[in-house]
């Protein structure tokens, strides 16, 4: 509006009822015009917004999109999913899929999209078993997406790998005589086989300390000579493992009284775990880096979904809960690494 | 002056008008294009040069981004981590079909996402447990160097005769390897068990302690499922991408610029 035109040709102080213009005089303001053209629209604006609101159902389309085969009730079926689909029903590629074939799956493919709709509707996730731990393991995955699509920097791997060096090791293997003095053998069991563990460390010929001595040697079914450390400790059993793990090649241990009689262990070799090189185990130190991540993520995901929830407990088992649940937080928040070899 | 003006001002207009109109038209035609590519059969796409052209283009960037890091700055993989070099046709899980790939970079392997490749893993045999999905006895020492000189021995090559007999026995029995990697050690690659006889390997160059390490201490890697990261467009342009250069003799070539000597960051 060119302000010049409402100033009177006269010079003559221009008052307020001269600049108010009549209703329909849309040259001049009216307050009343306004405050009316004001309401009409904000009326109009709670009403669309009223209408969205009440009448609410998101984003329809009627065009389907080129990743999708079809829409039903604006959900989409996903073209992969349908070929996918299609060449595992079939037991073909999607080329070699007639057309016939193709609409029978989609038909197929509609029908269960139809009565997952329907599911969801009367609640089944929440009493089905199956589709419980489906929504679980769906959860799981997308709260730990970022995890598996991120690659971590070497630095990253190397830090991790310091940190847990105990997991990354060959693996200890021996080979070993497990002498056995069985208690019947002799009135002081323990005094002999003392005896037969010195005739070991002095050379004597096994044959002959065996002969003299009465002993047995201990020889797993089916087992060769050379086992893992891990195989070793069940054969041997803990106390006589842990002594068989501190000899080295060709020292003979300390007697040691069992329930069937007192045993004897002869390293003959004794190959300890080596440490590896990060360059060498890379791809478990990334496996369990990304493993450790994803527990990490979970956790705190689950601490989150906690402190949000509204969880009651029944009184008889509301106070042992509690105190495990203190227990796994203080786990929890222990530093990455404590407690590892 | 005013005249002068006004010719300014409509060259300027013409000049926007000319300018949206080329960003429509070109907007329009990739769209469309994308929308070519999805409802193309996907195995039929390589057939079309013009659409493979344009999904390798419309996927590098991804790439590069998403899947260089492990994969390579020319998807040449890397055998220390595990990684598979997609440069050559030689297919873990199925037979390399363009809508296969597809699927693996949809739902990935032991992602945890429900459709994608999890059936199986590499028990690690020199553990008391070998199998965390159900009991599998663990092997000695001496049945691991066996099955090597099976192995070995089976794929032509130098090795102790007498243990690929036993390792024949542990790789059939015992061990159970069969399960997997079928009888005649070739693989399966329904289920994700490599070839064990044809000298591409995965982890590693095939040395027995490579061979050793993954029959003692187990394998599992991961591929990230992207279904929840990129559209569908990108993935199957990326699935393309992959499928060609799996299949031509200089991947990339027609697409790229010399390799930079350090590659691009993921």
């Amino acid at each position: 509006m060119n302000v010049h035109e409402s100033v009177p040709r006269s010079g003559a102080p221009v008052t307020e009822a001269d600049s108010v213009g009549g209703f329909w005089d849309f040259k001049r303001v009216n307050p009343l015009r306004s405050m009316l053209c004001f309401g009409v629209g904000a009326l109009i604006g709670l009403g669309i917004a009223g209408f969205g609101l009440f009448t609410a159902k998101g984003t329809v389309t009627h065009v389907v999109p080129p990743e999708n085969v079809a829409l039903v009730n604006q959900r989409p079926i996903l073209r992969t999913d349908f070929i996918a689909q299609t060449e595992t029903e079939l037991g073909k590629t999607f080329a070699e899929a007639t057309s016939a074939e193709r609409l029978k799956v989609l038909d197929e493919m509609i029908r269960e999209e139809l009565f997952v709709q329907r599911g969801l509707e009367l609640d089944f996730p929440g009493t089905d078993p199956d589709t419980r731990t489906a929504l679980v393991a769906a959860v799981e995955q997308q709260v730990v997406a970022d995890v598996t699509t991120h690659q971590p920097a070497d630095a990253e791997l190397q830090k991790y790998f310091e940190e847990n060096r105990g997991n990354y090791a060959t693996e200890g293997t021996m080979v070993l005589h497990n002498f056995l003095l069985p208690k019947n053998k002799s009135p002081d069991a323990l005094a002999a086989a003392k005896k037969a563990a010195d005739a070991l460390r002095a050379k004597t010929p096994l044959a002959e300390v065996v002969k003299t001595y009465g002993l047995q040697e201990l020889v797993p079914e089916h087992a060769s000579d050379e086992q893992f450390y891990f195989a070793q400790r069940i054969h041997l059993g803990q106390a006589l493992y842990e002594q068989a793990l501190a000899l080295n090649d060709g020292e003979v241990s300390e007697p040691l009284a069992a329930q069937d009689g007192v045993h004897i262990v002869q390293m003959v070799k004794n190959t300890k775990p080596l440490p590896l090189t990060f360059e060498r185990v890379r791809s478990q130190v990334l496996n369990d880096y990304v493993m450790s991540e994803k527990k990490r993520l979970e956790d705190a995901d689950l601490r989150y979904l906690r402190d949000k929830a509204d969880i009651l407990i029944a009184d008889d088992y509301a106070a042992d809960y509690e105190k495990g649940q203190a227990a796994r937080t203080a786990e929890a928040e222990k530093p990455a690494g404590q407690g590892k070899p | 002056m005013r005249d002068r003006l006004g010719w300014r001002f409509w060259g300027g207009l013409g000049l926007v008008a000319l300018l949206v109109a080329g960003a429509a038209d070109y907007w329009a035609r990739q769209s469309g294009m994308r929308a070519r590519l999805m409802r193309a059969d996907p195995d039929a796409i390589i057939e079309d040069r013009v659409l493979t052209r344009f999904a390798v283009v419309y996927a590098q960037p991804v790439y590069d981004a998403r899947c260089a890091s492990c994969h390579g700055d020319h998807l040449q993989g890397n055998a220390r981590a595990g990684v598979p070099d997609l440069t050559r046709p030689a297919w873990l899980y199925g037979e390399g079909r363009v809508a296969q790939i597809e699927h693996t970079i949809l739902h990935g392997i032991r992602s945890g996402d429900p459709k994608g490749w999890n059936l199986a893993d590499m028990p690690a045999f020199a553990q008391a447990q070998p199998y965390k999905r159900y009991k599998i006895e663990p092997l000695e020492p001496g049945d691991i160097r066996d099955v090597i000189e099976y192995l070995l021995v089976t794929a032509g090559k130098a090795g102790d005769q007498a243990a690929a007999e036993r390792g024949q026995k542990i790789f059939a029995v015992k061990g159970q390897c069969f399960d997997c990697h079928s009888a005649d050690a070739q693989g399966d690659s329904a289920i994700g068990a490599p070839n064990l006889i044809d000298d591409i390997w995965l982890y590693g160059t095939g040395s027995r302690d490579d061979i050793y390490d993954s029959i003692a201490r187990g394998r599992g890697g991961i591929c990230p499922a992207w279904a929840q990261e990129l559209d569908p467009v990108t993935i199957r342009a990326l699935a393309v991408l992959v499928y060609t250069a799996s299949h031509q003799a200089a991947p990339r070539a027609a697409v790229r610029s010399p390799a930079p000597t350090r590659g691009t960051e993921g």
